[in-house]
């Protein structure tokens, strides 16, 4: 559906995507990377609004760049949050309907449809100035929606929206993807992606990194040591019975603080063990998190890789 | 679609709160007008009209077409609801164009009650004059001229509004008054032979200079309408291949 072949993108001497080549089937892809990793530059590529540098970009085997017949099969929800403020999110859903070619009777009715879906019918008739960003991103997406089209692409789609939002959100994005329609949604909180698909772009500073299933990436992270930071007031009891897992590689224990820092190159293993310190032996632990759940620690775990 | 977008960047550009602001500026304008008429040494209506019309109106008009001008895109970039406009079915070709007339007609129709502001205050004109009559024809092609080269300024450069006030207030009212040839260079100077207002050699040279009429029109009406035709013309085609060609999107979104 979207194809893209050697694309690259300069601003000035910044290169803001670097040679990439992919395909994005039907369903939810998720683009995933930290902020100026290109994510917004591969969504406007395909948008049309802006040109690679080099390379190519296809939508439905064309090129988007003033291609304006084909943006009747995109859908676009951008990152930015500005609006026509005066209007009210009706008057703005309508507009944008009416930019789509729609008559004033058939866009009254498909702007009321889709702010039903998107939960808005009741809070959409003042004006857009006073609206909450949960409200805004609703609102955005009505307005990529109202034409039904092939292609949704969503930047940056669950900023700002609350727990039960996002969950409506997501489950409304489920429901597009079942219909066959292709959804690209870009995000840089891992968390979200997860819940959201697992076929994944993993882009970092204008480089495609991975591609492909999240399991799969997931699964190269792990070969690589994984930090776990335990709390506990017992700290050198517990460091004495991980010590002789076979599956923990180090541990140590930091200066003047109630942590033990363990490092597994089995993770799942590691997690499962642990009710047994506790259960078998009496031993007290606060709380554990690993540092190396976050976006940041995959990235650099896949440019070392 | 092109009536649509025409239609909705019209109502934009001339939202209530802007009307009533250019309302203002109408009536300030023709306070100023009856003021300068009661002290004005010649007091045939139509001279003082010939004189003061292009001293004011025609400034007014130039003002409003920088300003909606840069409604056009420049404003849609900066707020970044350009997207909404360029990920829509339309061709890009028929967004400036839509946009680009919705934005002459606004510059026209606030210069209008300019027009009859002014006309009502000076004593024994009123709008339905034959002068008055001229100005609103050559007011309406000016619309059209300032708008398509003040809009393609704001394609091509930042900062436009300011270089579009220095061509209007600088360029255009120093050149329209030089000898030679550089008179022709002014969107002006074609803009005033359509007018056709009387002009007074008795008054002083500074009022004479305001007016641009230090040396009188050396154009024909039928030269003035084929320059100011043609000028148009290439405008709107060139607004439409360059806002076709290139790329839009708000400066800082650019990773």
């Amino acid at each position: 559906m979207i194809e893209f072949e050697n694309a690259s993108r300069w601003y000035g001497e910044v290169i803001g995507l670097n040679d990439i080549t992919c395909s994005i089937p039907t369903g939810i892809t998720a683009l995933l990377g930290q902020n100026g990793a290109g994510k917004s530059t591969m969504i406007r590529l395909v948008t049309g609004q802006l040109k690679p540098t080099t390379g190519r970009v296809l939508v439905r085997g064309e090129i988007p760049f003033g291609t304006p017949d084909l943006y009747r099969h995109l859908g676009y929800c951008p990152e930015i949050d500005n609006f026509y403020e005066r209007m009210t999110g009706r008057q703005f859903v309508r507009h944008m309907g009416r930019l789509a070619g729609f008559t004033a009777t058939e866009t009254k009715r498909l702007a009321d449809e889709s702010i039903e879906i998107v939960g808005m019918s009741d809070r959409c008739d003042k004006p857009i100035l006073g609206y909450s960003k949960g409200m805004r991103q609703r609102i955005k997406l009505a307005q990529a929606m109202i034409h039904d089209p092939d292609i949704i692409l969503l930047d940056e789609p669950l900023n700002g929206l609350d727990p039960v939002g996002r969950r409506e959100f997501m489950d409304l994005l489920g429901k597009l993807a079942a219909r066959g329609k292709t959804i690209v949604v870009s995000s840089h909180i891992l968390f979200e992606v997860e819940q959201l698909t697992r076929s994944i772009l993993l882009l970092h500073r204008g480089r495609l990194l991975a591609t492909g299933d999240l399991g799969a990436i997931r699964d190269l992270i792990d070969k690589h040591p994984h930090r776990i930071t335990i709390q506990t007031p017992q700290t050198r009891e517990v460091a004495s019975h991980l010590v002789t897992l076979p599956f923990v590689l180090n541990v140590s224990l930091p200066e003047h603080d109630q942590t033990v820092e363990v490092q597994t190159r089995e993770p799942d293993q590691f997690y499962s063990f642990l009710p047994t310190l506790t259960l078998e032996h009496g031993l007290s632990i606060q709380s554990f998190e690993s540092p190396d759940n976050n976006l940041e620690s995959i990235f650099q775990y896949l440019v070392e890789a | 679609m092109v009536g649509y977008l025409y239609t909705s960047a019209l109502k934009d550009f001339l939202r209530p709160m802007r009307v009533l602001g250019w309302l203002v500026v109408a009536v300030v304008v023709g306070l100023l007008a009856m003021f300068l008429s009661q002290n004005m040494a010649l007091r045939a209506p139509l001279a003082q009209y010939g004189q003061i019309s292009p001293t004011l109106t025609y400034k007014v008009m130039a003002l409003a077409a920088a300003i909606f001008a840069s409604n056009v895109v420049s404003q849609e970039v900066e707020q970044k609801t350009i997207v909404y406009l360029l990920t829509r079915p339309i061709p890009r070709a028929h967004i400036i164009l839509a946009r680009t007339l919705a934005s002459a007609t606004a510059t026209f129709l606030v210069t209008l009650m300019t027009v009859f502001a002014v006309s009502i205050m000076i004593r024994d004109v009123g709008p339905f004059n034959a002068a008055v009559m001229h100005d609103i024809k050559a007011l309406a092609l000016a619309s059209l001229a300032y708008t398509g080269l003040f809009t393609f300024v704001t394609l091509i450069i930042n900062k436009a509004m300011i270089v579009n006030l220095m061509f209007a207030f600088g360029w255009e009212l120093a050149v329209v008054n030089m000898t030679g040839s550089a008179y022709y260079l002014s969107i002006n100077s074609y803009v005033l032979t359509l007018a056709n207002h009387v002009e007074s050699p008795e008054y002083k040279a500074a009022t004479r200079f305001f007016a641009g009429q230090i040396l009188g029109p050396r154009i024909s009406d039928a030269t003035a309408y084929v320059v100011l035709g043609t000028l148009i013309l290439a405008l709107m085609g060139l607004l439409m291949y360059w806002f076709s060609k290139f790329e839009f999107v708000p400066r800082e979104d650019t990773e």
